[in-house]
């Protein structure tokens, strides 16, 4: 599973996403998964399973069809419980179970 | 990393601002005199803010101000400003800010190993930030959260 950390520069909040939401994965058991970042206006920005973004960016996203159904919009980047959840809920949505 | 970056020049207690831009030029000049970035790079951080909103508050408490490295960067660094009275920066639910970091980022190994590090102190050690009072406190919190 691929999933890309954007932020407006790909260079600060994206990588605090980043530990955090890598951190998620590994105590919700599921392996595989391949974390990026990007800042938001880089071409990186439309190749992922899953985007993790930040609420600035959530209008972005949600006028783009290739990617509305296809994020998480986070408002604490380095709640690990909180976004544990929205990660979980997401998985259930698209239905994988963890390996 | 960190340990190294944040030091008794970088650091810097009881700052007292009247604004969130004036409270971002600070931690911008300690950057500045360390050698790190530039004037430039401390008004880019600035007008980042400006223009992309309050979104560097990235916990209670706690905001990173930064701009990209080629606005100014001359090496990686690290500041960090904790105010003698915390400052609204109009984020939804963070503010009022006390601990501001000045990050200038490069595009390096060295960057992507920094903010690992401050991930983990913010995730682990942002209450024991905020109650710290004194350099020798925060320094201390730092290094156990850095690594050579």
């Amino acid at each position: 599973m691929k999933v890309l950390a954007i932020c407006v520069h790909g260079l600060g909040t994206s990588l605090l996403m980043k530990m955090t939401v890598d951190t998620c994965f590994k105590e919700l058991g599921i392996k595989d998964v391949q974390i990026e970042v990007s800042g938001h206006a880089s071409g990186k920005g439309y190749d992922a399973d899953l985007f993790i973004i930040t609420e600035d960016l959530i209008s972005e996203f949600d006028s783009d069809p290739a990617r509305k159904d296809k994020y998480i919009a986070v408002k604490q980047v380095l709640d690990k419980e909180k976004m544990k959840e929205k990660i979980q809920a997401y998985l259930d949505k698209i239905q994988i179970s963890s390996d | 990393m960190i340990d190294e970056l944040l030091n008794t020049k970088t650091v810097d207690v009881g700052v007292i601002s009247k604004n969130w831009e004036e409270a971002v030029r600070k931690c911008g000049s300690l950057l500045e005199n360390g050698g790190y970035a530039s004037r430039e790079y401390t008004e880019a951080m600035v007008e980042t803010i400006k223009k992309h909103g309050p979104y560097l508050v990235v916990a209670p408490g706690v905001a990173l101000a930064h701009a990209r490295p080629e606005d100014g960067v001359f090496k990686q660094g690290l500041s960090l400003i904790k105010l003698k009275t915390p400052i609204n920066f109009g984020h939804p639910d963070n503010d009022p800010v006390q601990i501001i970091f000045g990050l200038a980022a490069t595009h390096s190994e060295i960057h992507v190993a920094t903010m690992a590090e401050l991930a983990s102190l913010l995730m682990e050690g942002a209450e024991e930030l905020k109650n710290a009072l004194t350099k020798k406190e925060i320094l201390a919190l730092v290094k156990k959260f850095g690594k050579k």
